[in-house]
């Protein structure tokens, strides 16, 4: 068998520096970055591919994490409250989805993405009018990815697809601190109800501080409409580290200003190196996991729903240890709704139901106890039983979100 | 809107979780975890001169 021997590769246009570069024992260097499209794990961002939504799939129109996993939405200045949903990205037809092909999301696996959709803002475009998609990583997970952040030649890539349905070029940031920092980029002029997929290429900067903790690293933030309270009026460009607040241009307003606007992106990849490699798709269960390190629903809409077990520790108190089905990436907080007997703790013939839980013991990222003293009467002290949501409306969820 | 302090019905310290419910009646129960960030916003809310509500 013939042996090619070789020391470097490269693209047959290329004049500069080889492509490709193989050292004597066998280990190979990529000259667009140390990530290819075959290295497992590259992408920093769960649920890039929009595919998770614990939390329901309706629209919602608050603020806050509501709808996608992982993917926040904060709003202000508003006259009507905008919503935020997991749509389809649908397979097209004119005039709202032009055809599949290498510039269609549908073509690369994506059948899901984050909208959201504006109300109807009749004041205008106010200074103080914001709306922004958030997403932070967690710095330990930037500070292992080989990003080596405060090196100016060291990169990291940011790519998504995005959707409006008005025209218009967006801006988006990254910031981090403190001190803060802003990384600004843009999505160029987008055409209407047309796909784009948008590649951000974010330099080390010196004075870059990222905890090497669970605490986020920093923000990415897609910005539908930002007014002159937040952005530059100089109009500084993108694509530089600045040391403030308000470092991306000045926002056109037409999509804050369009009754029922969208905006949907999907397929967002973060990873170190300069090049977008192709999106990292998970299977369904994997990504749902990762979900819930940040969100875990333990009992939701269900009569007689037991999602878990306790005891009555006394006559006058049930209480039940909950291990999350994921630990978490902080102590959460556990969260219910409250309602006439939307919980019970049953156990042989006894059924004990009341509408709110009366505390949290000894919460961890693990494990949580939680219990009722205030409006149990029917069990038998050290008697175990079935306990959760007992009414279709009721919910228990659990939320160590960034 | 209220945050509220709660007891250990084992201890009687409120060292445990802090109750927070909102205008819908959605209760929270938020830990002493310096890296959950609701207990980091209760936290401001104490900063900029509020107190929680005794625990009963």
């Amino acid at each position: 068998m013939s042996t090619l021997k070789t020391t470097n590769i490269t693209h047959a246009s290329n004049t500069g520096t080889a492509n490709m570069v193989l050292a004597s024992d066998g280990s190979v260097t990529f000259a667009g970055g140390s990530s290819t499209d075959s290295v497992p794990h590259r992408n920093l961002i769960v649920n890039g591919s929009m595919q998770v939504a614990q939390r329901g799939t309706a629209a919602v129109a608050e603020t806050g994490y509501k709808s996608v996993d992982r993917w926040q939405l904060s709003y202000a200045g508003h006259d009507e409250a905008l919503n935020q949903q997991q749509v389809d990205v649908s397979a097209g037809s004119s005039p709202y989805n032009l055809p599949v092909g290498s510039g269609h999301p549908y073509a690369h696996g994506f059948r899901k993405c984050f909208q959201v959709q504006n109300g109807n803002q009749t004041s205008g475009a106010g200074a103080g009018d914001f709306v922004q998609i958030n997403y932070k990583p967690e710095g330990q997970d930037i500070n292992r990815s080989g990003w080596n952040y405060t090196d100016p030649n060291s990169k990291l890539t940011l790519s998504f697809w995005v959707k409006s349905s008005v025209a218009q070029n967006f801006y988006g940031f990254i910031e981090a601190g403190s001190p803060t920092r802003i990384f600004g980029f843009e999505t160029g002029t987008l055409v209407a109800h047309t796909w784009t997929k948008v590649t951000a290429v974010i330099p080390g900067y010196a004075s870059l501080v990222i905890p090497d903790t669970s605490a986020a690293a920093f923000s990415i933030s897609i910005i539908p409409f930002y007014g002159t309270n937040y952005t530059h009026a100089s109009n500084r460009p993108v694509g530089t580290w600045y040391e403030a607040y308000n470092y991306i241009p000045d926002n056109t307003s037409t999509w804050w200003t369009t009754n029922d606007a969208t905006l949907q992106i999907t397929g967002v990849q973060l990873e170190a190196g300069s090049v977008a490699t192709d999106f990292e798709h998970k299977l369904y269960g994997e990504e749902l996991t990762r979900c819930m390190r940040y969100y875990e629903v333990i009992s939701a809409t269900g009569a007689q729903d037991y999602d878990f077990m306790g005891m009555w520790y006394s006559g006058s108190e049930f209480t039940a240890t909950i291990r999350w089905a994921v630990p978490k990436r902080a102590s959460p907080t556990l969260v219910h709704n409250t309602g006439t007997n939307y919980f019970s703790a049953w156990g042989g013939s006894v059924s004990d139901q009341f509408d709110t839980w009366t505390g949290m013991q000894k919460p961890t990222p693990r494990a949580g106890t939680i219990y009722n003293n205030n409006s149990i009467s029917g069990g038998t002290t050290g008697h175990g039983g079935f306990a959760g949501a007992d009414n279709v409306a009721a919910y228990i969820h659990v939320s160590a979100e960034l | 809107m209220a945050y509220k302090l709660i007891k250990d019905p084992r201890t009687g310290n409120t060292d445990q979780c802090i109750k927070y419910t909102d205008s819908t009646n959605v209760v929270k129960f938020i830990p002493y975890d310096p890296e959950n960030t609701d207990y980091a916003e209760y936290l401001e809310w104490v900063a900029a001169g509020n107190t929680a509500a005794a625990a009963d």
